[in-house]
């Protein structure tokens, strides 16, 4: 009873660790490539990040169920060819059943191929760990990949168009309304400046809850060392 | 995770991978073609009913009420280098889309023909070119004297969103209706911005979307000029029997 | 002549693969410490885009697109969805001889650049420029111009934000900043100031 408390918990924190603590994002940065170039609305960002869960499950999935049989010679050219598989059948989904949002997606959902976040966390995780484990990973990874994204996302629209989802938020005031959009949100090095922000915002709250509970933490020691 | 690896084995292996993951992706992609045709086509036909004023642009009309209504028009394919309709090609399978990735202008292109009491009244004429992220697919409608533009609309881009995609501003577009073309005498007079020109023969650009625009201008000069739909027109226009 | 050298041009500056479709930039980041070192991978960035895109494009041109195989009598055949993987194939093949090469005649480069080689095959801006020429359906000459253009255009962007960041080190940064959060919102300058040069033609 109490190793499968002790199960659930470790399932729980596999989920979640990635989504806050060791966010791909900030904390890594990996992944970022995507990330960006079409946050300039909401919708595209939540089909973006739909398709890099679905990505990053299959490809985790799938490496882990062959991961004692791939030959170490090939590894990693084996791991781009089942990630390229998902991605491909991912981008064909999209062409057609959401064929507007495809179009503005364009080639950046085959860049999910290249994306850093994918190729670590089959190299890292999935090659050394059970299916459920190596799934629940890619889970986690793709919600921490999402939450940035569509945040960076609506905070771009919100002030960008005065929107969220295509839905009308404050009342533009070429339409009658006293928001005035900026319009630097909807050109792309917006972005940098959002996911910056972001970061510092993201860095200051580890390191105090790192100092709140007197545990040494893992992005103060990475800034540290970058900057 | 090593595991002893013979030259055999590791061919093995990645043969198989290769194969399985072939199966998946072909399934996949012959499974969803027909999806992805069927939707293309029918967004197409009905960009082209609404640009004839067939329907309003944003009405639910149901799929088999698009069809019929587009069967209203006309469908001519143009030969664009002998400028005038021909039957090389069927006009019901004909797409140029394909085409329009390659580097080439097609030698075919449809227009769609409405015929009010006998005379000539719509003519539907689709344009497209390379804008700043991606290829601008646009349809201008022209009134029965071949000049006069009764409506353009740009159905397909994917051009930056916020910036480039104010081509499909209603308000910008409507700047558009009524404009002509042609002068008296058969020359390409249009142009967007020209802030020196009759006003019948202009359009305002857009701020801040100087690329996507001056790729729209560049698709008006490529198409109704000399190389485009233009010889065509004046022999419409002439009065050649169709 | 004209045209091949705006594409370039227009590759290079206002449609910079890394200022403006932010791509590559986990090596971007990355290597962007040392001016030297960024130097070296803008070269082999270049190199790579210049010798990639154009083969990718005949490899496109010629089995893929659809109608390619006509030669062959499989005309129906449309087998573009295979761009993403064969892409990438040709991309590791392409950057495994360019590692050979370094390593016998510019072993001092081979040595500063180690790892960022071979990962430049998973580097967004190589197959971006690949899956762009697809997109805007460029023939040869246009696919070596724009490969050059491309892959220069994202060297110089490296180069700038490295020199850059070399000065940052003396700076007096809030903690929560140092590392990624200055480097975003410096890039974000620099993609910022990038805009300004759109319209540019010869």
């Amino acid at each position: 009873m109490n190793a499968r408390l002790a199960s659930l918990h470790t399932y729980k924190r596999t989920v979640l660790d990635p989504i806050v603590d060791a966010n791909p994002i900030t904390v890594q940065v990996l992944g970022l490539c995507s990330a960006l170039a079409i946050t300039s609305t909401v919708l595209p960002a939540v089909i973006m990040s739909a398709a890099v869960i679905f990505v990053l499950v299959i490809a985790n999935v799938t490496v882990s169920v062959l991961r004692h049989s791939i030959p170490h010679s090939i590894r990693l050219i084996i791991e781009v060819t089942l990630i390229a598989s998902a991605v491909i059948i991912v981008d064909e989904f999209l062409k057609a059943f959401a064929p507007e949002v495809s179009s503005v997606l364009s080639v950046f959902v085959g860049l999910i191929i290249t994306n850093c976040i994918v190729l670590a966390r089959v190299e890292s995780f999935a090659m050394h760990n059970g299916v459920w484990d190596s799934l629940l990973d890619g889970l986690g990874n793709g919600l921490g990949y999402s939450w940035v994204l569509i945040s960076v996302a609506s905070i771009r629209e919100l002030l960008g168009a005065g929107s969220w989802l295509g839905y009308a938020v404050v009342p533009l005031a070429t339409e009658g309304g006293w928001f005035e959009p900026n319009d630097l949100m909807l050109l792309t090095p917006s972005a940098f400046f959002v996911i910056g922000l972001i970061i510092w915002l993201a860095r200051t709250v580890a390191v105090k809850r790192a100092h709140d509970s007197g545990r040494s933490s893992a992005p103060q020691r990475q800034s540290s060392k970058v900057a | 995770m090593r595991t002893t690896q013979s030259p055999l084995r590791t061919l093995r292996f990645a043969a198989s991978v290769a194969l399985v993951c072939s199966l998946f992706v072909t399934t996949a992609v012959y499974w969803l073609r027909p999806i992805q045709a069927a939707y293309g086509a029918l967004e197409y036909n009905r960009v082209i009913v609404a640009a004839a004023g067939l329907i309003p642009p944003d009405a639910a009309l149901s799929d088999r009420d698009v069809v019929s209504r587009f069967l209203e028009l006309e469908t001519r394919i143009v030969d664009l280098e002998l400028d005038w309709y021909t039957d090389a090609v069927d006009p019901l399978t004909y797409d140029y889309r394909p085409l329009a990735a390659t580097r080439e202008r097609p030698r075919y292109m449809p227009v769609y023909l409405l015929e009010q009491l006998g005379r000539l009244d719509r003519v539907v004429l689709p344009i497209y070119g390379r804008g700043m992220w991606s290829t601008i697919h646009g349809v201008i409608t022209l009134a029965g004297d071949l000049t006069t533009v009764v409506g353009v609309v740009f159905h397909e881009h994917g051009e930056t969103p916020g910036i480039g995609d104010r081509i499909e501003d209603a308000a910008w577009l409507a700047q558009w209706r009524g404009k002509r073309l042609y002068t008296d005498s058969g020359e390409l007079m249009f142009a967007i911005g020209a802030a020196g020109r009759d006003a019948s023969f202009r359009v305002d650009g857009i701020t801040g979307a100087t690329v996507t625009v001056s790729a729209v201008a560049a698709m008006i000069d490529d198409w109704f000029g000399p190389d485009g739909y233009g010889p065509y027109l004046a022999a419409l226009r002439g009065g050649r029997d169709r | 002549m004209n045209e091949l050298a705006n594409l370039v041009l227009r590759a290079m500056l206002v449609e910079n693969l890394a200022l403006s479709f932010l791509l590559g930039m986990c090596t971007y980041i990355a290597v962007s410490q040392r001016v030297s070192t960024a130097v070296g991978l803008g070269i082999a960035v270049t190199v790579v885009q210049t010798v990639t895109v154009p083969v990718n494009n005949i490899i496109y041109e010629g089995l893929l697109a659809a109608g390619a195989l006509s030669w062959a009598g499989f005309g129906a055949l449309d087998l573009s969805f295979l761009r993403f993987i064969i892409f990438i194939g040709v991309i590791a093949a392409l950057i495994q001889i360019l590692e050979l090469v370094l390593e016998a005649y510019f072993p001092r480069l081979h040595a500063t650049l180690g790892i960022y080689l071979p990962l430049l095959t998973v580097n967004c801006a190589i197959l971006g420029g690949s899956l762009f020429m697809v997109q805007r359906s460029y023939d040869l000459a246009e696919s070596v111009a724009y490969g050059f253009g491309s892959g220069s255009g994202w060297a110089l962007a490296i180069f700038l934000f490295a020199s850059i960041r070399e000065r940052l080190r003396y700076a007096d940064i809030p903690e929560g900043l140092r590392g990624h959060g200055i480097a975003f919102l410096v890039t974000g300058l620099l993609a910022l100031s990038f805009v300004g040069l759109r319209g540019i033609e010869l």
